[in-house]
């Protein structure tokens, strides 16, 4: 068993300052909006992996990053952000209070998941930036069929689950013409293909019983 | 829905290694909705898929209630495990708070634990994945219904679907790596899109 993994079974979002620990060896310009529950309660601007920006109701700045990591209820979401009007003048490390956060239990566990989520938007962030940077027409291409293929592949299973098989069925036909050659959009179609015929087996049998009765 | 389900899993994998494999099925067939490898091998998925309508199969021959299964399957160096998205009990409060029951009710969550963990750990990481992927799924599910719903009506209808989607973008304004995440639109890219949609819907050759 992996030495980090919680043996407690609780499970805790990570802090921001989990996100800003792990920030500092990517290096990245980030933007770290700050929730409890539904309502926004602040937000971070990262540049080349330190917070240079912060603003919460009420306060900005320094003061507004240290008001901000005393919350270790709030959910931290990534988003993209470029570099603007920076208002943070001290070192990060310098206005939260790490004592604290060494002591929340079950720090590896939310440092690993951090550097995954994070690892995850910033190549979700090249794709998208190779995408409007250059004009890769093949790129933008593969994207759009990418796009229509999954869109109407979860439709297929939406049909599928309201009970309606031939509009599945002519959804996963229709996904297949824009992109070909899925193995799991085959099976799909096989499977989808082997019921409705079980069905009107099973309906032709009762029908042949009705008529003998 | 892929790309919300890709990323609410990206949260969980570097703190639990031990996950090789999950996948979401639809029963009684085992149609896949989606699925995640960690080698990126999807063809994994299909002999899931065939385990999930297997236990159908076997349950509904001895009569027993499909709302209450589980499997555990397991192996040297691997568990795995397979739940209903949301149990009985659950679907219950769903339907109970004025939910759509029919996305989760017969959505199969598979997942493949590999290497050296324990029984317990494989039971308690599978229910955090059950649940933070089905809060992934219901808060998506419910946001970008409607634009969901436009635009597959839309694509199913048009003669070239993918040229469709280059409209959209063009006429939206919204930059396609944001139409792959409909639930994460902002309230005035959800406003494009709608707005947008329509006009295709109206005069799909002329946007």
């Amino acid at each position: 068993m992996a030495l980090h993994t919680d043996m407690s079974g609780s499970f805790r979002w990570p802090t921001l300052i989990d996100y800003l620990v792990i920030l500092d060896d990517l290096a990245v310009d980030i933007g770290l909006r700050a929730w409890i529950g539904a309502l926004e309660v602040g937000f971070v601007g990262v540049a080349d992996g330190r917070p240079v920006f912060a603003e919460i109701p009420g306060a900005r700045g320094d003061t507004a990053l240290t008001l901000l990591a005393r919350l270790p209820a709030a959910r931290v979401v990534p988003e993209a952000w470029t570099k603007a009007n920076p208002n943070i003048e001290q070192d990060w490390r310098g206005l939260v209070d790490l004592s604290s956060w060494e002591a929340i239990p079950g720090r590896s566990q939310r440092l690993a998941s951090v550097r995954s989520e994070l690892l995850e938007f910033r190549a979700d962030g090249r794709r998208g930036e190779r995408s409007e940077t250059f004009v890769d027409d093949d790129a933008e291409l593969a994207r759009e069929h990418k796009i229509v293929a999954q869109l109407l592949a979860w439709a297929a299973v939406e049909a599928y689950l309201g009970g309606d098989l031939e509009s599945a069925r002519a959804l996963i036909v229709r996904r297949d013409s824009v992109a070909p050659s899925d193995l799991v959009s085959a099976a799909n179609l096989e499977r989808l293909r082997l019921r409705m015929l079980e069905d009107e087996l099973a309906a032709s049998v009762r029908n042949i019983g009705e008529g003998l009765g | 829905m892929k790309r919300v389900l890709d990323r609410a899993l990206s949260e969980l994998t570097g703190p639990i290694p031990e996950l090789s494999a999950v996948v979401l099925s639809a029963a009684p067939d085992g149609l896949i909705a989606w699925c995640w490898t960690r080698d990126d091998k999807p063809e994994v998925a299909l002999g899931f898929a065939a385990l999930d309508r297997a236990a159908t199969v076997c349950l509904e021959g001895l009569g027993a209630s499909l709302r209450r299964r589980n499997l555990m399957l397991t192996a040297e160096d691997y568990y795995i495990s397979a739940w209903p998205l949301y149990e009985s009990n659950e679907l219950d409060e769903h339907a109970a708070e004025g939910n759509d029951g029919r996305l989760p009710s017969r959505l199969v969550i598979t997942m493949v634990f590999a290497g050296d963990i324990q029984r317990g750990m494989v039971l308690l990481h599978g229910t955090r994945i059950r649940l933070h992927l089905r809060e992934a799924l219901d808060r998506a599910w419910e946001r970008d219904r409607d634009l969901r719903t436009g635009l597959v009506e839309l694509l199913s209808q048009a003669e070239e679907p993918v040229e469709l989607i280059h409209r959209l973008v063009e006429s939206s304004g919204v930059d396609l790596r944001r139409l792959s995440r409909l639930d994460a639109l902002n309230a005035q890219e959800r406003e494009r899109v709608r707005a947008a949609i329509g006009r295709l819907r109206v005069a799909p050759l002329l946007n």
